[in-house]
């Protein structure tokens, strides 16, 4: 299970790679066969809309901001997995090193055609970063003055990945660490396994 | 010789300006360049509302035969007539490009227009209009106020949170990337 | 009243159709993303709306100003982020809690009403750029008569915004438009939950109810429909826009769809 102790999981991995060429195959062919699509520009006009407008709302009260697009992540999240789970039938990871691909190869592939690098697995196994070269939802937005430093601009992942790692019996603590809006060489989301949720998972699965 | 170039929003207020080309406005030309821009914003008006000629009997539409003179465009606003459109223009996606609008003492006055009702202009010392490179560099602007529209905490009015009549058009630019990005464009195709 | 067809593209001589290939082939090479995230997080406007709304009510509420009345969050614990960052609201919840307001607090009803439409008329003041921009042969404003411009709403804003063109355009000739929508498409999937509900309702009411939980959803077209209006020169203040039910067609109502579809009375006035 997810606490990845296992032997054949050294940091280079190599024992996985057939099994990361087939998660990202499975991605790509998800994508393109698969999903109906948008421009991404309407998008990012919509969600910064939703951004700015809560930025005045709360008159500036960044950590309400964040906490807000959070909450609207975390709804997303809830709800998405299930159309993940649907469209890729993908059994449940046995390792948290796993569970980190299908999020960056499959799952970011499928809803918003990315594919951010795994890094920075901690000594324990339970911690990852996702990193973004520019933060993905953000293109042409410059942040006003108050705001960089407090705001994370796409907070809304860290809700949708915890809403959806959640509704899977892993709990984790999902947080930005880094943003290129603030100047940051790169956009970084931390992944924190606490627990997995055995009793939760009803009677008659699994 | 030094342009001056300046954005105007509906209502004629001013959304952006700044000098570019090579050389420097003596010091009362630069007072005065705002008041000449502002002066050919009437011209622009009138040159804005001209009906063109092929466009007068071509109105598209199936079904009610009834549409497109009068009534409509009594409706539209501005009242009676066409939507600009400079006999530069080669097609119909080409049309925001008015060309020399107006002069002023040895000064020309250039002009774009978009849809949503944002004025482009130049006042140029050279007094000379050169159309291509003029073209180039009002399009590639153009391109980066839709960038810049882009950008969720830019409002390009029409945001009626309770304050405010929500009536304003777009807010002045003061984005440094655009003023930055304007004057690299300029290098580009003016001289 | 006569009917304006909302043509597709027009293929008046080859050079038209090349012109618009060539945009077509610029739009497919731009960057994509998955439909079902951009419409889940257009419906979430409606619920993010709705917390602001509480959210501003407890905050005044903490300095003894008003009541908390009947907004609520379920068991929220307002003030510590972290808390309120964690809190397990869903946004069904608050659609539901959201219509019980509408008969308790007309005036915050209002007031969140009127932040989904603002959130659309900033984005559908934006888009017209946008779309003009893109240079597509196919938009001509021509005269720039309204006809062309609520043409250019039908076609082009709602086909990239929500996927498929408005249905049908209707005009008087003088200032008054209906689009008619029959399968709007962000509420296509929506349906009462009969097990949240606290008393059991007949068929019927059971329709009435889902009818007015749907209401805050048709608020934010409306605020795009007047966006567009109000980058394309027709001020918010000139501009009336209403979102009501209209009844299906028997041959077009689908299985499972939303039982009505949407008929948005656009009004235009001179001066």
């Amino acid at each position: 299970m997810p606490q990845s102790r296992s032997s054949s999981l050294s940091s280079s991995n190599p024992a996985n790679a057939p099994q990361v060429r087939h998660l990202k195959a499975l991605g790509d062919d998800t994508w393109k066969n698969k999903v109906e699509k948008v421009n991404a520009e309407f998008f990012h006009l919509t969600y910064g809309t939703i951004v700015a407008q809560l930025c005045e709302e709360y008159a500036g009260d960044y950590a309400r901001v964040n906490g807000e697009l959070f909450q609207i992540g975390y709804n997303l999240g809830v709800r998405l997995i299930e159309d993940f789970l649907a469209r890729t039938a993908l059994p449940r990871c046995d390792t948290f090193l796993k569970t980190s691909e299908v999020v960056s190869k499959c799952a970011f592939k499928i809803f918003l055609n990315l594919t951010p690098e795994v890094a920075h697995w901690n000594a324990a196994r339970d911690s990852f970063d996702l990193v973004f070269g520019e933060n993905p939802l953000a293109e042409h937005v410059e942040l006003p003055p108050g705001a960089s430093g407090q705001l994370w601009f796409s907070n809304v992942l860290c809700g949708v990945l915890r809403g959806a790692l959640e509704m899977v019996q892993l709990d984790c603590d999902v947080e930005f660490v880094s943003d290129t809006l603030r100047g940051d060489m790169s956009t970084d989301i931390r992944v924190k396994l606490n627990k997995v949720l055995r009793d939760e998972i009803p009677a008659g699965e699994d | 010789m030094p342009e001056y170039f300046a954005i105007v929003g509906p209502g004629d207020r001013p959304l952006y300006e700044s000098e570019l080309g090579r050389g420097a406005w003596t010091p009362e030309q630069r007072e005065l360049n705002p008041f000449v821009l502002h002066s050919s914003l009437d011209v622009i008006e009138d040159l804005q509302w001209q009906l063109l000629p092929e466009n007068s009997d071509t109105v598209s539409n199936t079904g009610g035969g009834e549409f497109g003179g009068a009534a409509q465009s009594g409706a539209a606003q501005g009242g009676g007539g066409g939507f600009l459109r400079s006999h530069r223009a080669k097609t119909e996606t080409d049309n925001c490009y008015l060309g020399r609008v107006d002069h002023f003492y040895g000064l020309a006055v250039s002009a774009y227009t978009t849809y949503s009702g944002l004025k482009l202009l130049m006042v140029h010392g050279s007094g000379i209009v050169d159309d291509a490179n003029c073209r180039s560099f009002y399009q590639e602007v153009h391109e980066l106020y839709v960038k810049t529209l882009m950008n969720p905490f830019y409002s390009a009015g029409g945001s009626a949170n309770g304050s405010g009549s929500g009536t304003i058009g777009p807010a002045p630019i003061t984005s440094r990337a655009f003023d930055s990005r304007v004057k690299a464009i300029a290098r580009r195709h003016l001289r | 009243m006569s009917q304006a067809s909302v043509p597709g593209v027009a293929n008046d001589g080859t050079g038209a159709v090349s012109q618009q290939r060539q945009y077509e082939l610029e739009q497919e090479a731009m960057p994509k993303l998955n439909r079902t995230v951009f419409q889940m997080v257009l419906n979430e406007i409606i619920p993010m709306a709705y917390a602001v709304e509480v959210s501003k009510t407890v905050q005044k509420d903490e300095t003894g100003e008003v009541a908390m009345g009947s907004l609520s969050l379920e068991s929220t614990v307002p003030g510590d982020d972290n808390t309120a960052a964690r809190r397990m609201r869903s946004s069904v919840m608050a659609v539901y809690n959201l219509a019980k307001l509408a008969e308790e607090d007309e005036d915050k009803y209002n007031s969140v009403l009127k932040r989904i439409e603002s959130l659309g008329t900033s984005i559908g003041s934006k888009i017209s750029d946008m779309l003009i921009f893109a240079k597509n042969p196919s938009i001509s404003f021509k005269n720039m008569d309204l006809l062309s411009v609520m043409k250019f709403i039908c076609r082009d804003v709602w086909k990239h915004v929500f996927g498929k063109q408005i249905d049908n355009l209707k005009t008087n000739h003088r200032g008054t438009f209906y689009l008619i929508d029959l399968d709007y498409a962000p509420i296509q999937d929506f349906t009462v939950e009969p097990s949240v509900l606290e008393e059991q309702l007949s068929e019927e009411d059971l329709q009435i109810y889902e009818l007015k939980l749907v209401e805050p959803f048709l608020q934010f077209p409306v605020g795009i429909i007047k966006g567009v209006l109000h980058s394309l020169g027709h001020p918010l203040d000139k501009v009336v826009c209403l979102a009501t039910y209209a009844d299906k067609p028997k041959e077009k109502s689908k299985v499972g769809g939303f039982p009505k579809g949407i008929n948005f009375h656009v009004q235009i006035t001179n001066n």
